[in-house]
């Protein structure tokens, strides 16, 4: 590839780079793992590269490359054992503000997330991400109506994971 | 409070506890090779293609070309050959195209359509090469037994003097030829159940609302 276009994708990935990691730890389960599909994500994400027009907003496009690697093409190469340390360093409660409630709420609602299908967890993160319903719907190939009772079912799910 | 709104707050806190990969790091990542599903099924695809082709050449050396003309398939064979190299072509075709068409920035549902349609070319090759397997099995067999003289050997007299086959012989060839395709089955479920088990189950999860529409 021309190495104009490739160090401008350097640029642009490593400015944007965020939305990978999350992708990653929500679709991983330690830190090995973590690393392969940000490798993955970035391979595939530089491969569709010369296609990405600049009609659509550079995140736009890489949030739907990163998910479909994330959920379709990735495939774990050695067996993952979850860590426990994993866990912690995940989603870590970065502010002091809460209290032990509202944090311990925190924690479970992260796990909870964790315990969704991949779909599901697709559309809780771009939700998280506050993408418009719209979007949602393109970037997953589902109508936006479907969408809207899909996210109503996952907060329920989440909520029974929450109660039990 | 909705819980999800709740977390959405919380949420974009989380970036300043981010990994960071430099530059440099991401540049030596893009030159890595893709260990992604598509590659998976890319190399057992054109596996796939060289072995059986390679079934076909091997099981067609100067002895069996004799025997065959010994019991009549000598045009028999020689078309199937000319139909296999071309119904292989076909695929072949087939397969690069619907793979070309996989693309990462289709949307989720579309992408998955698209890696099950690729599949399912190979998997059709497949299931033509075990269909003209049995048939060709079929057919050797018959010839032999109407114009194979070592045939005869095998061939039990009947009390009013007509021949026939034992029974058991033809339930040890029947037997063994499903027996053998039962294998190969078994082992392309094992196969593709492995690559696919989780693209299916998304796609399913997907599909379960649009297809109510």
């Amino acid at each position: 590839m021309d190495p104009q276009l490739e160090k401008q994708f350097v640029t642009q990935l490593e400015a944007n780079q965020n939305i990978v990691h999350k992708i990653c730890r929500l679709y991983t389960h330690d830190q090995e793992s973590h690393n392969d599909l940000f490798q993955e994500i970035t391979i595939q994400l530089f491969k569709a590269y010369p296609k990405f027009r600049g009609d659509s907003k550079f995140t736009t496009w890489m949030y739907r490359v990163a998910l479909n690697t994330a959920i379709t093409l990735y495939r774990k190469s050695k067996r993952s054992i979850k860590t426990q340390d994993y866990e912690s360093v995940m989603f870590k409660i970065v502010s002091t503000e809460y209290d032990n409630t509202v944090e311990e709420q925190l924690k479970l609602m992260y796990k909870a997330i964790r315990q969704l299908n991949d779909i599901d967890k697709a559309l809780v993160f771009l939700y998280l991400e506050d993408k418009p319903y719209s979007e949602i719907s393109e970037t997953l190939g589902i109508t936006e109506v479907n969408a809207r009772v899909k996210m109503n079912r996952v907060k329920g799910k989440l909520k029974d994971l929450l109660n039990v | 409070m909705d819980e999800l709104e709740f977390l959405k707050k919380d949420w974009k806190r989380q970036e300043a506890d981010l990994p960071k990969v430099s530059g440099d790091a991401i540049y030596k990542m893009i030159h890595k090779r893709s260990s992604s599903l598509m590659k998976w099924i890319l190399y057992v695809s054109i596996f796939e293609f060289i072995l059986w082709t390679a079934i076909n050449i091997l099981t067609t050396n100067k002895d069996t070309w004799e025997s065959l003309q010994k019991i009549h398939l000598f045009e028999f064979e020689i078309i199937t050959l000319l139909l296999q190299y071309a119904v292989l072509g076909f695929f072949i075709y087939l397969f690069y195209k619907n793979y070309k068409e996989v693309q990462t920035t289709d949307n989720t549902r579309h992408l998955m359509n698209r890696i099950l349609k690729v599949r399912r070319t190979v998997n059709f090759y497949v299931a033509y090469n075990l269909i003209l397997m049995f048939v060709i099995g079929l057919v050797v067999f018959f010839a032999m037994l109407f114009f194979d003289p070592d045939f005869e050997k095998v061939m039990v007299t009947a009390p009013d003097g007509s021949q026939t086959l034992p029974l058991a012989f033809i339930a040890l060839i029947i037997g063994g030829l499903v027996v053998f395709l039962f294998l190969l089955w078994l082992f392309y479920k094992l196969l593709y159940g492995i690559l696919l088990k989780r693209l299916k189950r998304n796609y399913k999860e997907l599909n379960k609302l649009e297809l109510r529409d």
